[in-house]
């Protein structure tokens, strides 16, 4: 199992999502807090610096929110809104390739640290966010989609809609450079 | 999986996904909640559901049916037990009611004529706290139980939350709203509160209370893991041939013959 994913969840559905479907808005509204802060962070792997986030985030959770139908109960809801995330932010990826690239001031909050909680653990994981920034959308979307979501190769090559060749040179490209610079920027 | 790109812990490892802050930035608790709130105003409407039902699915349909059971009987139960002389509710209240009680917009799905009583929108209405009999508060009651011990989930209260769903079980034994409880309390315990014996527990008295129930499937998947984690081969074994047998051709069953082939049991 690829790090960064969890065991798989015991395949009992949660009750809630049953009643979210059926438009009991108070408990779609408890599922989709639940599920923000994971969407969010996903949502930031895959894309560059801060700005896009939260508007990719709201477009996921919208899509969530319209397919709580949709859910079977095979595997986590997590992973399920993973998967959904995953295609969302690829989408709008793609839409915007044409446009402006990329930033070149990392947002301000970038170095902002506050809360009581975890503040290192906090830190560690934006740091890892700016190396992923450091690599080429194409390896990026690789790195991530394998090692955060567990997506097998083949499973990349079709999500990303590319030859499973080229998935894995993509896959083994994005995992030297990153390498490269954890090397490079010494422990954390 | 490709091992040749795998190997890398020293770079996976900073690679984790969960809710906890980061890498995203933090933001308020009122700026999620908007967030939140404008995803749902892009939802439609609750809409009543077709006179048909599908035939995918089957488990997703009888857990939603067996949900709106649980809601449109307590609303039947409040209905029957209703004192004449109840004070008129709001139009907003009945509304939010009405609201609630809408069957799923699942394509093609109808709940059993059983489970879901036929309630007229004005004899669906709440009655007034002082004219609500005892009677009709004890069977609204389940209901009402099943929602704290789901918002207590939902702030990770799992251990609370795995106390209330027993409490439902306890104090409306055989209900629907007790099955359903049992087997989302079995749920919590095996995946929140690494306690596989009353996981057990809580999925056999549902499979034994509502034998073929619509949370069948559930409940054995359940059971199954937690004899897996309780290291109790032999009857895991017993009950993924079981689940086998009674759901066959369901990606359920072919978890579990994978299972049973790793354990030897085919």
């Amino acid at each position: 199992m690829p790090l960064g994913t969890k065991k798989p969840a015991v395949l009992v559905p949660d009750p809630r999502v049953a009643q979210a479907a059926a438009g009991d808005r108070a408990v779609a509204q408890e599922l989709l807090l639940e599920l923000l802060p994971r969407i969010r962070n996903l949502v930031r792997y895959l894309v560059w610096t801060d700005a896009d986030v939260d508007d990719i985030a709201q477009l996921s959770l919208v899509e969530v929110a319209r397919s709580f139908g949709n859910y079977r109960g095979e595997g986590a809801l997590s992973s399920w809104a993973d998967r959904i995330t995953m295609r969302v932010t690829l989408h709008h990826v793609r839409r915007k390739r044409n446009e402006e690239r990329r930033r070149s001031a990392l947002s301000p909050d970038l170095h902002v640290v506050s809360g009581s909680d975890q503040p290192d653990d906090f830190t560690l994981r934006r740091e890892t966010a700016k190396l992923l920034d450091e690599l080429p959308d194409d390896q990026r979307q690789a790195v991530v989609m394998h090692h955060v979501l567990g997506l097998s190769m083949p499973e990349l090559a079709t999500e990303l809609g590319i030859p499973f060749e080229t998935a894995r040179s993509r896959l083994r490209l994005g995992i030297q450079k990153l390498r490269a610079r954890v090397l490079r920027r010494g422990p954390t | 999986m490709n091992t040749d790109t795998d190997g890398d812990p020293e770079v996976a490892s900073y690679l984790v996904l969960d809710d906890r802050p980061g890498p995203a930035p933090r933001i308020s608790r009122e700026r999620a909640l908007a967030m939140v709130e404008t995803a749902l105003a892009e939802l439609p409407p609750p809409i009543a559901a077709p006179k048909r039902f599908a035939s995918a699915g089957r488990s997703w349909v009888v857990a939603a049916a067996v949900l709106f059971g649980i809601v449109g009987g307590a609303a039947a139960a409040r209905w029957y037990f209703a004192d004449a002389a109840k004070a008129p509710v709001p139009a907003v209240a009945a509304a939010n009611r009405l609201e609630k009680l809408a069957p799923a917009p699942l394509v093609g799905v109808v709940p059993p004529a059983a489970a879901v009583a036929p309630t007229p929108p004005e004899e669906a209405e709440p009655e007034a706290p002082a004219d609500r009999s005892a009677a009709a508060e004890r069977r609204g009651a389940p209901e009402d139980l099943l929602q704290k011990a789901n918002r207590l989930r939902t702030q990770g209260r799992f251990r609370d939350a795995a106390q209330t769903y027993s409490a439902v079980s306890d104090r409306y034994p055989k209900t629907l709203s007790s099955y359903v409880a049992q087997v989302a309390a079995g749920s919590i315990e095996l995946e929140h509160l690494s306690n596989p014996g009353k996981a057990r527990k809580s999925f056999e008295r549902a499979l034994r209370e509502h034998p073929e129930g619509a949370l069948d499937l559930e409940a054995r998947q359940g059971l199954a893991t937690a004899l897996r984690d309780l290291g109790q081969e032999k009857a895991e074994i017993d009950v993924l041939h079981r689940l086998i047998d009674v759901h066959p051709g369901s990606p359920a069953a072919k978890r579990a013959a994978l299972r049973l082939a790793e354990l030897g049991s085919n």
